[in-house]
């Protein structure tokens, strides 16, 4: 899965560092080896920075996206969601960020109907009918971002591509038909630039939050009461999927 | 310490004939003054005949011999003063040096050492001064131990303790530029002390003023093979890789010259002087593009606070070899713009104040701004032109003796029974004294050096001008080439976007005006010369 990912990530950032990054060199001449780098350790300064003159600037920068979205780990509604980021950047290093997903409707239809039809045909729970639980419907957040992670890398040799590693901590309520529900979530984000202000962004987060039990008992006797539903504390694991504009 | 237990046994047996001297008359007196119902006065003669002043050094040095030098010092000092001990002064201040040199209070101690080096007839004057030599170099303050030096006469010395002597001679004579005879003092100076490798390096340096390079390389050569094994940033191996690097360009020798500056390791403090010093190197071997890629590190914003001008000046220089005007005029104006205000500022500034002690606030806000890492605000002088002061050889020394008076002063203060007693008060008066003279030390330093500067930079201006004015010459000539051509071909200058030269020069890795730390000196200019 990972793999899988990485690959469509690197083809993408190749793709957009060779329609972007038009200067390829122009003359080719030779570097004298004795002048090639042979040390790895770095000059001493008074002031220990490792960077000087950003490319990609983000203090006091307002910060927007939009971005798709799974939870990978939810069994009955619809895994996708889409939504869109928006915050500040106090600092090169602290931002907040806002988090607006609308969960897709519809169900899981990969393990809601074999639910559905393995208790029919046991007849242990021949009433259970996902479709009439109340709908998830959006979740908003508010996140904390230390971008503590400043790079650049090579991309195949033509370009380069600035990034950002940052965790996550934030709070935040899902809204569900009937009732809204607290929650936290944290993880680790990434974002690779193509330009100063325009990146690709990925999220990946755990989220830790209340929500509605599914397999409510109620049920089985006809058309349940939408507020009869029980409580429960889930896990689930977010990944967001994204571009983000600084301005 | 073995000499200081031979001090003391040589005292102990002139003191037991100054005892027995004073004790006759106490025994006298005993029998008829004490009696059995009169056991208190019998106590007090006793107290007082313990504290006669020749029991009170008994017991000081049998406090020393202890290791006592706590509880000892005050009584030592109190002792010097006395006038019956006016013969074995020099002995005493002898002692209570060594025994304040133990207890790191090394200014104090060292003022006991002067004044038996400055009296001259103790045979203790060798001894003193081979500790003050130490103390000396614990505060990083030579001008007592020139000034003890100056006094002294080599030949009085045993010979396996002439080495400190030639050693601080000859600094004495490279300081008033007498580099021939400071070239012999430093020769004389043994493979076996301690002062061996700072005379070989100081020998080089004395030979390359005198113009003698090759004995300067044989030195430096022999100093670095010396630190064979050494980590590679050891100190005194890198003195001696610039030492070559230098000696070699003083010989012309550029490429050999370039080799030692390229060995000298990245994470040590002369990495970013040899940059800059190779970058001439590299310039007058006509290695015009390395020139520019190690000027490129040289410029980049780690470099903002330093205070480079002339490398600002190589650049266009080397901009106007390769008929880059645009390239040579930016250049210039880019020294101009950076310079020109800092000659202005440095010119108000010495201009309208004298007080040593005012130039010394300044430097000292610049000091704790480095040293703290504080933001810059809050000088009058921009921070490149004071921290240039405070890297001066001079300033850096003082400073570092302020801070040794400071530790010392707080050391001082944690020894109890020192810091209540008499010699307490003098301690810290003396280092009050010369913390306050060292200030205006430093004030007339930073004075002197800002002047310098502003010559610098006035002198550095008449060659930009010289500059700009052949980068006309050559615009005019090359306007001439394509007028007689009678076709204006599209060339590189006509472009004068600097993206389009910087996007152009630099490939796999474009710069695009961001610095890496890692990326320094790794800069590799790869544009063509323009001209015709």
């Amino acid at each position: 899965m990972k793999k899988w990912i990485f690959s469509i990530l690197m083809a993408m950032i190749s793709s957009f560092m060779v329609t972007i990054s038009p200067e390829i060199a122009k003359a080719q001449v030779e570097v004298p080896e004795e002048e090639l780098a042979r040390e790895s350790v770095l000059p001493r300064f008074e002031r220990g920075e490792a960077v000087k003159n950003r490319a990609i600037v983000t203090e006091k920068k307002v910060e927007i996206g939009a971005f798709g979205g799974w939870n990978f780990t939810e069994p009955i509604y619809s895994q996708a969601k889409i939504g869109f980021n928006a915050g500040y950047h106090f600092t090169e290093e602290s931002a907040l960020m806002l988090n607006f997903g609308l969960w897709l409707p519809g169900r899981n239809k990969q393990y809601t109907d074999a639910i559905q039809s393995q208790t029919k045909a046991n007849n242990t729970d021949p009433g259970l009918d996902f479709n009439l639980i109340p709908d998830l419907q959006y979740s908003l957040w508010a996140n904390w971002e230390l971008l503590a992670y400043y790079g650049k890398m090579s991309v195949t040799k033509q370009g380069v591509s600035h990034m950002h590693l940052y965790p996550i901590l934030g709070l935040g309520m899902t809204k569900y038909a009937t009732k809204m529900y607290p929650g936290l979530n944290f993880g680790l984000g990434q974002k690779f630039y193509f330009s100063k202000a325009f990146a690709l962004r990925i999220d990946f987060k755990l989220q830790y939050q209340q929500g509605i039990n599914p397999f409510n008992p109620g049920f089985r006797t006809g058309v349940p009461d939408p507020n009869s539903y029980s409580d429960r504390f889930t896990l689930g694991t977010i990944l967001e999927l994204g571009v983000s504009f600084l301005l | 310490m073995k000499k200081i237990t031979t001090v003391l046994l040589t005292m102990a047996v002139s003191l037991a004939a100054a005892t027995s001297a004073a004790a006759p008359t106490g025994r006298k007196s005993s029998p008829r003054t004490i009696n059995r119902s009169a056991p208190a006065a019998a106590a007090a003669t006793a107290r007082s005949a313990a504290n006669t002043p020749a029991n009170q050094l008994t017991q000081a040095l049998a406090l020393v011999r202890q290791g006592n030098c706590l509880q000892a010092s005050p009584m030592l000092y109190s002792l010097s003063r006395r006038p019956e001990f006016a013969t074995e002064r020099m002995q005493i201040k002898y002692i209570l040096g060594s025994c304040l040199m133990g207890l790191k209070l090394n200014q104090i101690s060292a003022f006991q050492f002067v004044d038996v080096v400055r009296r001259g007839d103790s045979k203790y004057v060798r001894q003193s001064l081979e500790k003050l030599s130490i103390a000396a170099d614990q505060l990083g303050d030579d001008t007592l131990l020139n000034y003890a030096i100056s006094k002294v006469r080599v030949d009085e010395f045993p010979n396996d303790q002439k080495d400190i002597v030639y050693f601080r001679l000859g600094e004495i004579k490279l300081k008033n530029n007498e580099a021939p005879a400071a070239a012999q003092l430093f020769a004389q100076v043994p493979p076996n002390s301690r002062y061996h490798a700072a005379a070989l390096y100081k020998r080089g340096l004395s030979d390359l003023e005198s113009n003698h390079v090759s004995e300067a390389i044989k030195s430096f050569n022999e100093l670095l093979a010396s630190r064979n094994g050494a980590p590679v940033t050891d100190p005194t191996r890198v003195q001696a890789l610039i030492a070559l690097a230098r000696s070699y360009y003083q010989a012309q020798d550029w490429e050999k010259s370039l080799e030692y500056y390229r060995e000298i390791p990245r994470d040590s403090e002369l990495w970013h002087d040899s940059v800059f010093e190779s970058t001439w190197a590299n310039l007058r071997a006509a290695k015009f593009r390395s020139t520019l890629g190690l000027l490129q590190t040289i410029h980049s914003s780690f470099y903002e606070d330093y205070y480079v001008p002339e490398s600002l000046l190589v650049r266009s220089i080397v901009y106007l070899y390769i008929c880059k005007f645009e390239e040579t005029e930016k250049t210039l104006n880019l020294f101009e713009k950076t310079y020109q205000p800092a000659a202005d500022s440095i010119g108000r500034f010495v201009e309208t104040i004298r007080d040593p002690n005012y130039y010394f606030a300044e430097i000292e806000k610049a000091y704790s701004i480095r040293r703290e890492k504080k933001p810059i605000t809050g000088l009058k002088l921009p921070y490149m032109i004071a921290r240039q002061v405070l890297e001066e050889g001079d300033v850096k020394r003082a400073f570092s003796y302020i801070r040794a008076l400071n530790e010392e002063r707080l050391r001082l203060e944690s020894y109890g029974p020192i810091a209540r007693s008499p010699l307490g008060v003098y301690a810290l008066k003396v280092l009050a004294n010369r913390y306050k003279n060292t200030k205006i030390t430093i004030g007339e330093m930073a004075r002197a050096h800002l002047i310098a500067l502003k010559t610098d930079i006035r002198e550095l201006f008449e060659q930009a001008s010289f500059i700009r004015y052949e980068t006309i010459n050559g615009q005019k000539e090359s306007l001439k080439k394509k007028i007689a051509e009678k076709e204006v071909e599209t060339q590189i200058d006509d472009q004068i976007d600097r993206t389009f030269y910087v996007q152009n020069g630099y490939e796999y890795w474009p710069f695009d005006g961001e610095y890496w730390i890692d990326e320094l000196g790794n800069y590799h200019y790869l544009g063509k010369q323009s001209c015709k």
